[in-house]
C-alpha cells in the first residue's frame, strides 16, 4: 500500500470511527457510569482422570474474564446500559457477556448474552464449571462447556420487595448452531424459564438466616430423531446460615435439579445426551468463613454432589470437593481445591481426581457513579467466596 | 430562611413506647431516679460516695448513671471493681449489654432535683429530603428536619436534651461553642460512648455563653455532621448589647451546607448494611471492640496494627482514598431556586446568623447593601465591621446586621461561584434573595436555572 492509499484508508477509517461516536445528542458531558470488573484465576492442576487417562498436570486459566458495564440514568424513572464481557474459553477469548439492560426500583429487564438461569446456588467451588453436571441444567443442544453456562436470553424480573425477592421470566436460545450434530436443533427461542428467587444483599448474608433461595422451572425444546419435544427441569436451592455470627460464620447450601428428560436417549456418552436423560442431581455444601473484625480472611468448605440417571442401570456418579481460600488482599485469594468423582459402570466406571492450587485476582472499579447499586458487576460471574 | 420567634422545639415530645417511658416506669414503680442511681452506684462498688452526704448532692456526678432496666443494674453489679468505679467506656467492658433501649445519663451536671431543666426531646432518623425539585437524597436528620430544629434558650437556662437514636448507625451530639461539662461534649470515645441504635442519651448543661452556637453529630463527622445532622443553638443574652445597637425585629439563621449526594448515598448504604452485622454482634454480646476501630489506648492500637491482627481501614490495602466532591450547595436545606428569601422592610434591622456546616469556605455577598459584622463564633466583636462580603469559615458562626434602606430584590450568594451551581449547572446552590416586602417593584424576579 503506497503512502497515498494509506492516507486515504486512514481518513476513511477515522471518518467511520468519528461517525460512530457523534450520534445525535449523545453528549459527552452526560458521562455514563463506568464499571470495570474481572478476575484472573490461575491454578496449577494435577489431574488423575479415568475419563481422560492422557491428562496430566496443567496450568489452568479457565474462568478468567474481564467485564465492562456502562449505564446512565434515564430522563424519567430507571437506569439503562450495556455490559461487554469476555473470558478465557478453551484457549481462546469469547464474549460471554454482551447484553443491554434496564432497571428501576420495581423491575429489571435484560436482553443479550449472559449466564443462563439454569442454576440457583453458587457452591464454594473455585470455578464455575466445577461439578457442572450437578449444579446446572444441561444443554440438550450443545456439547460445548461454554454453552452449559451461557446463552442469549430476554429476561424480565419483578422486584417484589425492592431488594430481596424477585419473580422472573426468561426466554432464550441454547442451540449451538455451529456444531453439525445440532444442525437440526430448533431455531429461535428454544428455552424458557420462570421462577422465584430470594437473595440478601452482600453485607446481610451473614446475619440473616436465609441467604439465598429459589425455585426455577427450566424448559428446553429438543430435536430428537427428526421430531422436537420439550424437556422440563426444576431447580430448587437454598443457602442458609447455621449460625448468625458474621465473624465466624457457618453456612450450608443445598440444591436439587430434577430433569424429566426425553424418551429416546440411548447412551450417556456426550454432554448433550446426559442433559437429555432423565436425571436427578443433588448438591450440598458446608462452608466456614472467617471474618475477624468483619473483614473476610479465609474460607473452608466441602461440597458433595450426587447424580442419578433414572432410565439407565448403574448410572450414578458422586463427587466430593473440599476447598480452601485465603484472602491475602482485597480481592486477592490463594486457592486450593481437591475434586474427586466416582462413576458407576453405566457412566464408564472409574474415578477422576484433580487437585487445584492457585491464585485469583479480582477487581472492581467504578467511575462517575451517580446511580447507586443494585448489584456488583462481579455478581455476573461465579462467586467462590462468601 | 427560618423565621423564629419562639423555641423551635419544645419537650417532651417523645412518642409512646420510647426510651423515656422506661425511665418513667422505673419512677412509677416507686423507685425514684435518684434512689435508682444510688442503688446502681452501690452495686458498682461506689459505696463510699453512695453512703455519704456527698452522694445526696452529687450522685450523678460521680457515677455512670445508665438507667433503663434492672437487667442492666444486675449486669453492672457483676462488674464491680471494673471500669464502672470510674466513668469510662462501656465498649471495653467485657460482656457489657449492648441491647438497644438503654437510657444513658452521664455524670457531670446537676440532677433534675437540683435545677429546673428546660427539657427537649430530639432524635435522629433517616429521611428522604428534597434539595430542589427533582433531587432527593437520604440524609440523617434531627427530628426528621434538614437542618435540625433551632434551639432558642436564654443564657443561664439549664437545658436537658433527650437524644434518641432511631437509626441503625451510631451517633452523638456535640454542642459546638458551648461551655459545658466535658461529659456532655458529645465526642465519641473521648467524652462518651457513641449512642447505640435505639438508645437515649441525656445531655444536661447550662446554656452559656450567649450567642450563635450550633450542634452537630460528632460520629463519622464528614458524613453525619455535613449531611444534615446539624442545627442552630441560639443562646439569647439577658440584655443583648447587639439588640441595643441595632434594634432588629427579625432574626434569621442561614445554615450553609454542601452535599456530595453520591458519596452520601454510597456511605449511608454501606454504613447501614455494615451496621447490621455490628448490631447483630452487639445483640449477641459478641462485639469485639476492634471491629469498630476502638482501642483502649494508643499502645494497644499500635500493637494491633503492627502485628497485623488489625487491618486498619485507612491502609492503602483497604482504601486508596475516599473523595468527597460536593455537587449541591444549600442554605437551610435547600438549593436555589428552592431557597427561601429573606424578608425585610424599609427602616427595619434584621439579624442574620451564618453557621457553616459544610466543611467548605463560603464568601457570602449581599448586593445593594453593606452590612455590619457584629459577632463571630457567638461572641460580639469589639469592633463591628462594615462589609458586603463575609468569608464564612468551616465550623464558624458569623452574625451580621442588615438595615433596610434600599428597596428591591437583592441577590445574596456565595461568591465562590462554583458553589452557586446545582450539579455543575449555574445558577443554583448557595444563592438566595433579600426581598423587600413594602415596595412596588418595577421588575419582578423570575427563575433561571440554566445559564
Amino acid at each position: 500500500m503506497n503512502k497515498r492509499n494509506t492516507l486515504i484508508t486512514a481518513t476513511v477509517l477515522l471518518g467511520l470511527v468519528a461517525s460512530e461516536v457523534s450520534a445525535l445528542e449523545v453528549d459527552r458531558e452526560v458521562m455514563p457510569r463506568i464499571t470495570l470488573g474481572g478476575r484472573v484465576i490461575a491454578t496449577l492442576d494435577y489431574l488423575d482422570l479415568d475419563t481422560d487417562p492422557d491428562a496430566k498436570e496443567e496450568i489452568n486459566l479457565a474462568d478468567s474474564s474481564l467485564l465492562m458495564r456502562f449505564d446512565k440514568r434515564l430522563y424519567r424513572n430507571g437506569v439503562a446500559g450495556g455490559v461487554i464481557g469476555f473470558k478465557e474459553n478453551e484457549h481462546s477469548v469469547t464474549f460471554h457477556q454482551l447484553n443491554a439492560f434496564y432497571w428501576n426500583q420495581n423491575y429489571q429487564a435484560q436482553i443479550g448474552r449472559t449466564r443462563l438461569r439454569n442454576s440457583i446456588v453458587e457452591f464454594p467451588l473455585i470455578r464455575d464449571d466445577d461439578l457442572l453436571t450437578y449444579t446446572h441444567v444441561g444443554n440438550a443442544s450443545s456439547d460445548e462447556e461454554f454453552d452449559q453456562l451461557h446463552g442469549e436470553h430476554l429476561a424480565f424480573d419483578w422486584i417484589v420487595d425492592k431488594r430481596i425477592q424477585k419473580v422472573g421470566l426468561w426466554g432464550g436460545t441454547r442451540r449451538n448452531g455451529e456444531d453439525a450434530i445440532f444442525v437440526d436443533a430448533p431455531y429461535g427461542i428454544d428455552s424458557y424459564g420462570v421462577g422465584y428467587t430470594y437473595e440478601q444483599p452482600e453485607d446481610l448474608v451473614y446475619v440473616k438466616r436465609i441467604r439465598h433461595a429459589g425455585i426455577w422451572l427450566d424448559r428446553q425444546e429438543v430435536e430428537s430423531a427428526g421430531n422436537t419435544e420439550w424437556m422440563t427441569a426444576i431447580i430448587a436451592g437454598i443457602e442458609f446460615n447455621l449460625n448468625d455470627d458474621p465473624t465466624k460464620n457457618w453456612s450450608m447450601a443445598l440444591q436439587a435439579i430434577t430433569n424429566n428428560g426425553i424418551d429416546d436417549v440411548v447412551s450417556l456418552t456426550s454432554v448433550s445426551e446426559q442433559a437429555r436423560a432423565k436425571s436427578t442431581a443433588l448438591v450440598a455444601s458446608i462452608r466456614y468463613t472467617g471474618r475477624p473484625h468483619l473483614l473476610t480472611r479465609y474460607q473452608g468448605a466441602i461440597t458433595v454432589a450426587y447424580k442419578d440417571y433414572a432410565d439407565f442401570d448403574q448410572a450414578t456418579q458422586w463427587s466430593v470437593a473440599p476447598s480452601v481460600v485465603f484472602r491475602i488482599g482485597q480481592g486477592i485469594d490463594l486457592l486450593g481445591q481437591v475434586k474427586y468423582t466416582d462413576y458407576e459402570t453405566g457412566l464408564g466406571d472409574g474415578s477422576d481426581t484433580s487437585v487445584h492450587l492457585g491464585i485469583a485476582f479480582s477487581l472492581e472499579a467504578m467511575f462517575n457513579d451517580n446511580i447507586g447499586e443494585r448489584d456488583s458487576i462481579l455478581n455476573l460471574e461465579h462467586g467462590y467466596i462468601k | 430562611m427560618n423565621k423564629v420567634k419562639k423555641p423551635a422545639i419544645v419537650g417532651p415530645v417523645l412518642p409512646e413506647g420510647s426510651r423515656l417511658t422506661r425511665l418513667d416506669q422505673t419512677l412509677a414503680q416507686g423507685l425514684s431516679r435518684r434512689a435508682f442511681l444510688k442503688a446502681a452506684a452501690a452495686a458498682t462498688g461506689g459505696t463510699a460516695l453512695a453512703n455519704s452526704q456527698l452522694a445526696a448532692q452529687a450522685a450523678e456526678v460521680s457515677k455512670p448513671a445508665i438507667t433503663g432496666s434492672s437487667e442492666h443494674a444486675a449486669h453492672a453489679a457483676g462488674h464491680a471493681g471494673h471500669q464502672m468505679d470510674q466513668y469510662g467506656s462501656m465498649m471495653f467492658m467485657e460482656g457489657h449489654s449492648m441491647k438497644p433501649g438503654q437510657i444513658i445519663e452521664p455524670p457531670g451536671s446537676p440532677s433534675p432535683d437540683e435545677v429546673n431543666y428546660k427539657v427537649f426531646d430530639i432524635d435522629v432518623r433517616i429521611v428522604e429530603h428534597e434539595i430542589l425539585p427533582g433531587i432527593k437524597t437520604h440524609l440523617f436528620a434531627f427530628n426528621g428536619q434538614v437542618p435540625g430544629p433551632e434551639f432558642h434558650v436564654n443564657e443561664g437556662d439549664w437545658v436537658q436534651v433527650n437524644f434518641t437514636n432511631r437509626t441503625e448507625e451510631m451517633h452523638t451530639i456535640h454542642w459546638h461553642g458551648l461551655i459545658l461539662p466535658y461529659t456532655m461534649d458529645g465526642v465519641p470515645m473521648v467524652t462518651q460512648d457513641p449512642v447505640h441504635p435505639g438508645d437515649t442519651f441525656v445531655y444536661r448543661f447550662q446554656a452559656k455563653p450567649a450567642g450563635t452556637r450550633w450542634y452537630h453529630c460528632h460520629w463519622s463527622t464528614p458524613l453525619h455532621a455535613a449531611s444534615a445532622m446539624h442545627g442552630a443553638f441560639i443562646i439569647h443574652p439577658k440584655n443583648d448589647p447587639i439588640q441595643k445597637k441595632y434594634p432588629y425585629t427579625r432574626d434569621y439563621v442561614m445554615m450553609l451546607e454542601a452535599w456530595d449526594i453520591d458519596f452520601i448515598r454510597e456511605e449511608i448504604n454501606g454504613l447501614l448494611e455494615g451496621m447490621k452485622q455490628v448490631n447483630a454482634l452487639m445483640a449477641k454480646g459478641k462485639l469485639d471492640y476492634k471491629t469498630h476501630g476502638f482501642f483502649k489506648n494508643y499502645e494497644e492500637f499500635k500493637q494491633a496494627v503492627e502485628s497485623g491482627e488489625y487491618v486498619a481501614p485507612y491502609l492503602q490495602s483497604r482504601s486508596t482514598g475516599v473523595e468527597i466532591k460536593p455537587n449541591f450547595f444549600a442554605i437551610n436545606g435547600k438549593s436555589y431556586p428552592a431557597t427561601k428569601r429573606l424578608g425585610i422592610r424599609q427602616g427595619e434591622w434584621i439579624r442574620i446568623r451564618f453557621i457553616n456546616a459544610s466543611g467548605l469556605t463560603h464568601h457570602m455577598h449581599l448586593h445593594g447593601h453593606d452590612f455590619y459584622w457584629v459577632a463571630q463564633d457567638g461572641n460580639e466583636l469589639a469592633d463591628h465591621r462594615r462589609l458586603n462580603t463575609i468569608h464564612v469559615q468551616p465550623g464558624g458562626t458569623y452574625d451580621v446586621m442588615v438595615y433596610g434602606d434600599n428597596p428591591g430584590f437583592w441577590t445574596f450568594h456565595d461568591h465562590k461561584t462554583t458553589q452557586v451551581r446545582n450539579n455543575g449547572i449555574y445558577p443554583g446552590g448557595m444563592l438566595t434573595m433579600l426581598a423587600y416586602e413594602d415596595f412596588e417593584p418595577t421588575y419582578k424576579p423570575s427563575i433561571s436555572v440554566d445559564q
